[in-house]
């Protein structure tokens, strides 16, 4: 198990060194997209400024909790897209028959798949976060180190929830609308203040659309530690991977191939 | 009239094509309803922490309402301008120089056509909305209701040709995927689309009056909720021109573009 998961880990880091000298080699691009998604996350920033000068507290959140819970969705977010890019087209790969070639190789397929592409544009999103968390919190260590520790874990829920909606896939076919609405619901739902929402909702937010998990509970954790609340982000974490892990293999026997003819550069 | 009946036809094709894609028109859909719900909660979160009636001029109702105009026009928008890039990027678009049509009215012909039924579906689940979340608008009269519909299309048909403009930069630039990010940023924050305008500080108010963007959400969709034939008569004209000006702008740069281009094979 161990020797399994420092494998994926080796070639998560391959990829990685790979998708950066292939994001490089078009350095003026990348610096557009890089900039342009920065420019374009800093928007909400004007938004909230006046919303905060008009009432100085909603849903319980200040300005800089916000802010916080925008720096923190924005780099996972970032990291997840940046890591694992390919996750996207899982449910197009499966229809098109196009898991062959990943099959074939000597990796586990899933890491495989899901790194072998990198979205340029998701690292603006990375450096976002980084950046608003030191105009907030400003140089403080300790912060920083959780900050990521929470970044890393986000961007593995997030990856994990998008799998497991993806292998949906293996069963009903097309289920990119739905991963679609998965996503779109999972980040509205982690720039928002949780004191917003109420009842059934947040139920949801705690389960099925895990914002509690990838926003909240951290955000709560850097303004006051608490040890419980970060084994539980951990703990929700590894559930995650599990579920996305186990729906993908079950679903994986049910794939059919397309018989197609693919070179992979 | 004949030259009107090829753009008719295109209209009339692309209107039964995005109907094929029915599950994918009704994702959109969902993603309205959804995002309804959360700008019911700030905002109702917000009005109570404020405990007042009205926020720049308008009630909790009229705020949801506001939102429900501003989201139709972003979210019945066209992709068009992403298959426009491709085809400049691509080379594609030499394959279209040679057609019987003039590009730019194509893609005109082509949004009509998919407005149509976004904007219709997109109307019945806004209402549907706004009813059960809010209630009908306050002090509304079904005789303004045209004048709202003329200012909500033209809202939309300033949105597509700007996103035109900015897709037919490719002839010139490689990587114009952020100028399309930072527009609809622009609107979702000066053109009023997560919040009335009028809510911002005095200095950003009188800039944002001037802008294009705000003619594209936040006019019709305060005039949906606040009806006047004085701010009708003040704003429609000056939506006219921005739609003029940026058609011409589209006709443009189309041209010029279009002289620059270096098509290698085929």
């Amino acid at each position: 198990m161990l020797t399994e998961v420092k494998k994926s880990l080796r070639l998560i880091c391959c990829y990685f060194k790979f998708n950066i000298s292939s994001a490089m080699e078009y350095r003026a691009s990348f610096l557009v997209q890089c900039f342009g998604m920065m420019l374009n996350n800093s928007a909400f920033i004007f938004f909230w400024w006046i919303l905060f000068n008009n009432v100085s507290t909603i849903g319980g959140y200040t300005f800089r909790d916000e802010m916080m819970l925008w720096a923190i969705s924005s780099s996972s977010f970032g990291f997840c897209f940046v890591v694992f890019g390919n996750v996207g087209n899982i449910t197009k790969m499966i229809l098109n028959g196009e898991l062959d070639t990943y099959l074939l190789q000597p990796k586990d397929p899933l890491v495989n798949i899901a790194c072998s592409r990198t979205v340029v544009s998701a690292w603006g999103d990375a450096l976002y976060g980084m950046i608003i968390f030191f105009l907030i919190r400003g140089f403080d260590v300790k912060g920083f180190l959780l900050f990521l520790l929470f970044c890393i874990t986000g961007a593995l829920i997030l990856a994990s929830v998008l799998v497991s909606f993806h292998s949906l896939s293996f069963y009903t076919g097309n289920t990119e609308g739905l991963t679609q609405l998965a996503i779109e619901f999972l980040i509205s739902f982690s720039i928002y203040p949780e004191g917003i929402f109420s009842g059934g909702v947040r139920f949801i937010l705690y389960t099925i659309i895990p914002s509690a998990f990838i926003v909240y509970i951290p955000a709560a954790v850097i303004k006051q530690f608490s040890i419980f609340m970060l084994l539980k982000v951990l703990g929700v974490s590894v559930l995650w991977i599990a579920t996305a892990y186990g729906m993908f293999y079950k679903g994986l026997k049910k794939y059919e191939s397309g018989n197609l003819i693919i070179s992979k550069l | 009239m004949k030259a009107l009946n090829k753009y008719l036809q295109i209209s009339k094709i692309t209107m039964s094509n995005s109907l094929v894609y029915f599950w994918n028109f009704l994702s959109k859909n969902l993603f309205f309803i959804f995002i309804m719900f959360i700008y019911l909660m700030l905002w109702k979160n917000i009005y109570a922490q404020k405990a007042t009636a009205a926020m720049g001029d308008l009630t909790l109702n009229g705020m949801i309402w506001y939102l429900i105009f501003t989201e139709l026009v972003t979210l019945s928008r066209t992709d068009l301008h992403t298959q426009v890039n491709d085809d400049v990027k691509t080379g594609n678009i030499a394959y279209l120089l040679n057609k019987p049509y003039n590009y730019v009215l194509y893609c005109f012909s082509y949004f009509i056509g998919e407005i149509g039924t976004r904007l219709l579906s997109n109307s019945f689940i806004g209402l549907a909305i706004g009813l059960i979340y809010a209630g009908a608008i306050e002090d509304f009269s079904f005789i303004n209701l045209p004048f709202i519909i003329l200012s909500l299309l033209t809202g939309c048909a300033i949105n597509f040709f700007i996103y035109l403009c900015l897709a037919l930069t490719s002839f010139w630039v490689e990587e114009n995927s952020a100028f399309f990010w930072i527009y609809s940023k622009l609107i979702f924050t000066l053109g009023g689309m997560l919040m009335p305008i009028d809510l911002f500080p005095e200095w950003l108010q009188s800039i944002s009056r001037y802008m294009p963007f705000a003619y594209v959400t936040y006019v019709p969709a305060r005039l949906a909720v606040d009806f006047s034939f004085v701010s009708f008569w003040r704003q429609f004209p000056i939506q006219l021109l921005y739609l003029g000006a940026f058609f011409a702008a589209a006709v443009c740069l189309y041209g010029k573009g279009v002289r620059n281009l270096n098509v290698n094979g085929g």
